[in-house]
């Protein structure tokens, strides 16, 4: 299964599940990660941790021990 | 408080039942008025506190929520008649109970039940801000949302029914601009008319699909328990409960008596959804909520043409660009610090002045100094003067920096410093947010740690924030770099600018490390969470935000750091003066000091103007001659004639003495007799400061110290010191008095005190400036780190742990450098290669893992 820390810059994707649980879910949930949302990565951070993503309106950065726990699959 | 309870019921038709009685006599009579309770709730990132600004406008009160760290900020207003005391909630993203803030937002939403809750929305946003908002109605409390940004918004051709929308929530909608003060009035009537309702919409129901038969099975066992009802819709905590929500369970705990037969049926229903649908019960319940969200931004929001975050969108492109991020960088701090500290000091030049005048007004206005012995509150009041004036020197330099690092925040850059510098302090155990509490405590050459630790508050990882808040403090702090200065001028006047690096970059290094340490050891056990972070777009900061913040946080600095220097001016004044010159001494001291008047009068004697001094003129005489001298020194000639011509007008001979040969010996018998009471006094400072308390306790801490080669006036100085460091040069200015007289600079004057310029006395200089680089934070700052941990224990920590640290660095650099015979400059090159060459082993010893292994997957589809 694909994850999100895999994806390349410019790549929009579908979240499939989020194997995460407690606060790290609730806030992932809570940013709009929740399975069937879309997400675009946009870009990696300078260093190359974390990285950004368009989710919606926002652009929210998130780390890629965060971005493992997300199984996302590529548009139909 | 019957009218201030829950209702039981879910449906409009049992709202007669729980009219607010008292509310229905308010709308009639507002002499009577009560006062309400607004809670102003809302995502980070929202506007929220700029929509507390326009509606408390100054009258704010700044506390902690009870027995948490979590700063509660509260105001009042009056409108239409009513007092209103609004609360500002701490910025959250959701209301479940997984974080501080998240779980003291819920306890006062449940257990206060404000009146009105304002959520304030983000218009531009609008999705991630109605996540917030139907959890708030799903609690079925009195909502108003200010749909904030609305400029934004239209900016980007986005266009939002808010009449719709008030409709799909049940909560009134108004539009607000909150940076540029629009929206306020109307947000006022609207809370009015929201706490006076009669009819009160009923909590939002959201279709939680499948899992809907088990929400209503657990519902209804719920509401056979009215208690229950008392604290929240049973609906909602039905959800919360299937969700295995602690704080809801304790909810249920406390308010049931026998609960055992409703939590099993909760974890039968549980279970079954979960094998039926073989989805989990939290990613059901988001995934419901997400489709609420959508479908009422879908009925509500007109996206127009879509040209949305194309210039946020370019600027990221350059300054999150891999090779352009380290220059625009450092670019942004180079500024910064030019501006804030470089051009700070420019201006302190023409305050410095206004401060001086002041000093004088007090001067003026105290009991006049004696000829030997000053009157006990002129001693005390100059001193306080002294102490606020260099508290207060620093006023412009931080209303420039905290201006600047206001205009970052605003702009959106401070979010994206978070992201490039997130990898490398998440290897020392710190977050990408600790950046904005280095910068505001002077990790380029000049902060203040008081706000430093106080901008800790918005790391949501609660590991990295106490690490941040411990090592904030080892930033270079202004009142710092006066005794770098001075000691660098004495010692190490070659390679002035060589050390000054090392100083200002060692203790980045020291940071680090001890961040990193503290973060394996001591502060292990501590909560983590998730870097997920909203990159907000870029703004142009408005000067009206920018202003209110930067004279917010310079007010703090003025009052907290104020308050402590004085009141710990006053302890080191008394431990300095205690318990003063013995009997002896004293008729030492007076018998000199009659032998110079003797002289004085001898010498006058001699000339016409004898008759002209009797005795009780002579005290005064003598002040108005120091007064003169000191006028010409700092302003011209004729200033001094003048202030001495009011109080003397007989006596000019003596400042001016013409030709005349008697006028002339008049003037040098004077002259002699200022200093050689000068002379005395000094003398009687220097032994008083080596009797007292403070004196004694310095010398008590030589055996400790000398392995640092720190003797008893070091002591007394780094003691002093703790209390503010601006006071070190000073108390060594006072302890280094010899040559005072020949005009010799206080440097000179300590090189000479200290055993001359010599290596032995530049390694000793050294362990101070080592020991002082790494030395507990001032009082204040302490107050500050026990506000923000909200525990004497970790306030002990900051200051015990550091000085244990830099006499243990301080010890082993004088010690092995004087045992190897190696110079200064080599010993601090060789301690700074050291330092940097166990950051780079502790860097690259692999990203600190802060959680355990991942959990267990669970999954969903």
């Amino acid at each position: 299964m694909t994850t999100l820390d895999t994806i390349a810059p410019g790549r929009r994707v579908r979240i499939v599940r989020v194997r995460s649980q407690g606060a790290v879910l609730r806030r992932l949930l809570d940013f709009g990660f929740v399975p069937g949302g879309d997400i675009t990565m946009v870009r990696m951070a300078p260093l190359g941790d974390p990285m950004t993503l368009r989710i919606g309106d926002d652009t929210v950065a998130v780390r890629r021990d965060e971005a493992a726990r997300i199984e996302v699959e590529t548009h139909g | 408080m019957a009218e201030r309870r829950w209702r039981l019921g879910l449906t409009r038709a049992s709202y007669p039942n729980c009219s607010r009685p008292a509310l229905a006599v308010t709308e009639t009579a507002s002499a009577d008025a009560r006062r309400l309770l607004v809670a102003l709730g809302g995502q980070q990132n929202a506007g929220k506190s700029t929509l507390f600004n326009l509606l408390t406008g100054a009258r704010q009160h700044v506390a902690n929520y009870p027995g948490v760290t979590v700063e509660k900020k509260t105001g009042t207003f009056s409108h239409g008649g009513h007092a209103i005391e609004l609360v500002d909630l701490p910025g959250t993203y959701g209301l479940t109970s997984f974080s501080l803030e998240e779980r003291v937002a819920r306890d006062f939403l449940l257990l206060e039940q404000p009146d009105v809750v304002v959520n304030v929305a983000d218009a531009s946003s609008l999705r991630r801000s109605l996540r917030l908002t139907v959890q708030l109605r799903e609690l079925g409390l009195p909502v108003v949302v200010a749909l904030n940004m609305m400029d934004v918004a239209a900016r980007r051709s986005v266009v939002i029914d808010t009449d719709a929308l008030a409709g799909h929530l049940g909560a009134p909608v108004v539009a607000t601009v909150g940076r540029r003060g629009e929206g306020g009035a109307r947000l006022k009537d609207a809370i009015i008319a929201r706490a006076t309702i009669s009819d009160a919409p009923p909590p939002l129901v959201i279709d939680y699909g499948a899992m809907e038969p088990a929400v209503t099975g657990v519902t209804e066992a719920l509401t056979r328990h009215p208690s229950l009802a008392d604290h929240c819709p049973p609906r909602w905590l039905a959800t919360r409960l299937l969700d295995c929500d602690a704080e809801a369970m304790r909810l249920l705990r406390t308010h049931v008596p026998e609960p055992d037969a409703i939590l099993a049926q909760i974890d039968r229903a549980r279970a079954d959804f979960e094998t039926a649908e073989g989805v989990t019960i939290a990613d059901q319940i988001a995934s419901s909520r997400e489709q609420a969200v959508r479908a009422i931004e879908t009925a509500v929001l007109d996206r127009g043409t879509r040209v949305r975050r194309t210039w946020s969108d370019r600027i990221d492109a350059v300054v999150l660009n891999r090779w352009l991020a380290p220059v625009v960088l450092l670019g942004v701090i180079a500024t910064v610090y030019e501006l804030s500290i470089v051009q700070g000091y420019e201006v302190t030049h023409y305050t410095w002045p206004v401060l001086a005048t002041w000093r004088a007004f007090a001067a003026g206005i105290l009991p006049e100094a004696g000829f030997l012995y000053d009157p006990l509150l002129r001693a005390l009041g100059l001193w306080l003067v002294d102490s606020a004036n260099t508290l207060l020197n620093y006023v412009p330099i931080f209303l420039i920096l905290f201006s600047l690092i206001a205009v970052l925040e605003d702009s959106g850059y401070m979010a994206r410093i978070a992201v490039i510098l997130d990898r490398l302090l998440r290897r020392f155990g710190l977050h990408g947010q600790s950046t904005l509490p280095y910068v505001l405590s002077g990790v380029f050459a000049g902060g203040c740690a008081v706000p430093g630790v106080m901008a800790t508050r918005s790391i949501p990882d609660h590991r990295a924030r106490m690490a941040t808040i411990l090592t904030a403090p080892f930033m270079n702090c202004l009142a710092k770099v006066p005794l770098y200065t001075l000691l660098l001028g004495v010692y190490f006047a070659d390679s002035m600018s060589l050390m000054m690096f090392y100083i200002a970059t060692i203790t980045l290094i020291a940071a680090l490390l001890v961040a990193k340490l503290l973060s394996t050891t001591v502060l292990s056990g501590l909560e983590t969470a998730p870097f997920i972070m909203e990159l907000p777009n870029y703004q142009w900061p408005t000067v009206r935000g920018v202003a209110l913040r930067a004279v917010e946080r310079t007010w703090v600095y003025v009052q907290k750091v104020g308050t402590v220097v004085i009141a710990v001016a006053v302890v080191v004044f008394t431990l300095l003066h205690l318990p003063g010159l013995s009997q002896t001494e004293q008729e030492a001291f007076e018998a000199r000091g009659q032998a110079a008047i003797s002289d004085f009068e001898a010498a006058l004697a001699r000339t016409p103007f004898a008759e002209q001094v009797p005795p009780q003129r002579l005290v005064g005489l003598v002040n108005a001659y120091d007064a003169y001298r000191a006028t010409r020194l700092n302003a011209d000639r004729n200033t001094a004639d003048a202030d001495f011509r009011a109080r003397f007008p007989d006596l000019m001979v003596f400042v001016a003495p013409g030709r005349d040969r008697a006028e002339r010996a008049a003037s040098r018998a004077l002259r002699n007799l200022a200093s050689a009471r000068k002379a005395l006094r000094r003398e009687m400072r220097e032994t008083r400061i080596v009797n007292s308390v403070l004196g004694r306790i310095g010398r008590s801490l030589e055996p400790v110290t000398q392995f640092a080669g720190f003797d008893w006036k070091i002591n007394v100085a780094l003691l002093s010191s703790f209390a503010a460091r601006e006071s070190s040069v000073a108390t060594l200015g006072v302890l280094f008095q010899d040559g005072a007289d020949e005009n010799q600079s206080l440097e000179q004057r300590v090189a000479h005190g200290a055993g001359g310029t010599d290596g032995r006395g530049a390694l000793a200089a050294l362990a101070v400036i080592l020991f002082f680089a790494l030395y507990p934070p001032c009082l204040a700052t302490t107050i500050m780190v026990h506000v923000q941990t909200g525990s004497y224990r970790w306030m002990l920590f900051s200051i015990a742990f550091p000085t244990a640290l830099g006499l243990g660095v301080a010890s082993a650099v004088y010690s092995l450098g004087t045992a190897v015979g190696v110079d200064a400059v080599t010993a601090m090159t060789t301690t700074y290669l050291a330092a940097l060459a166990m950051l780079v082993i502790v860097g690259l010893a692999g990203d600190w893992r802060s959680r355990p292994a991942a959990p267990l997957p669970q999954t969903s589809t």
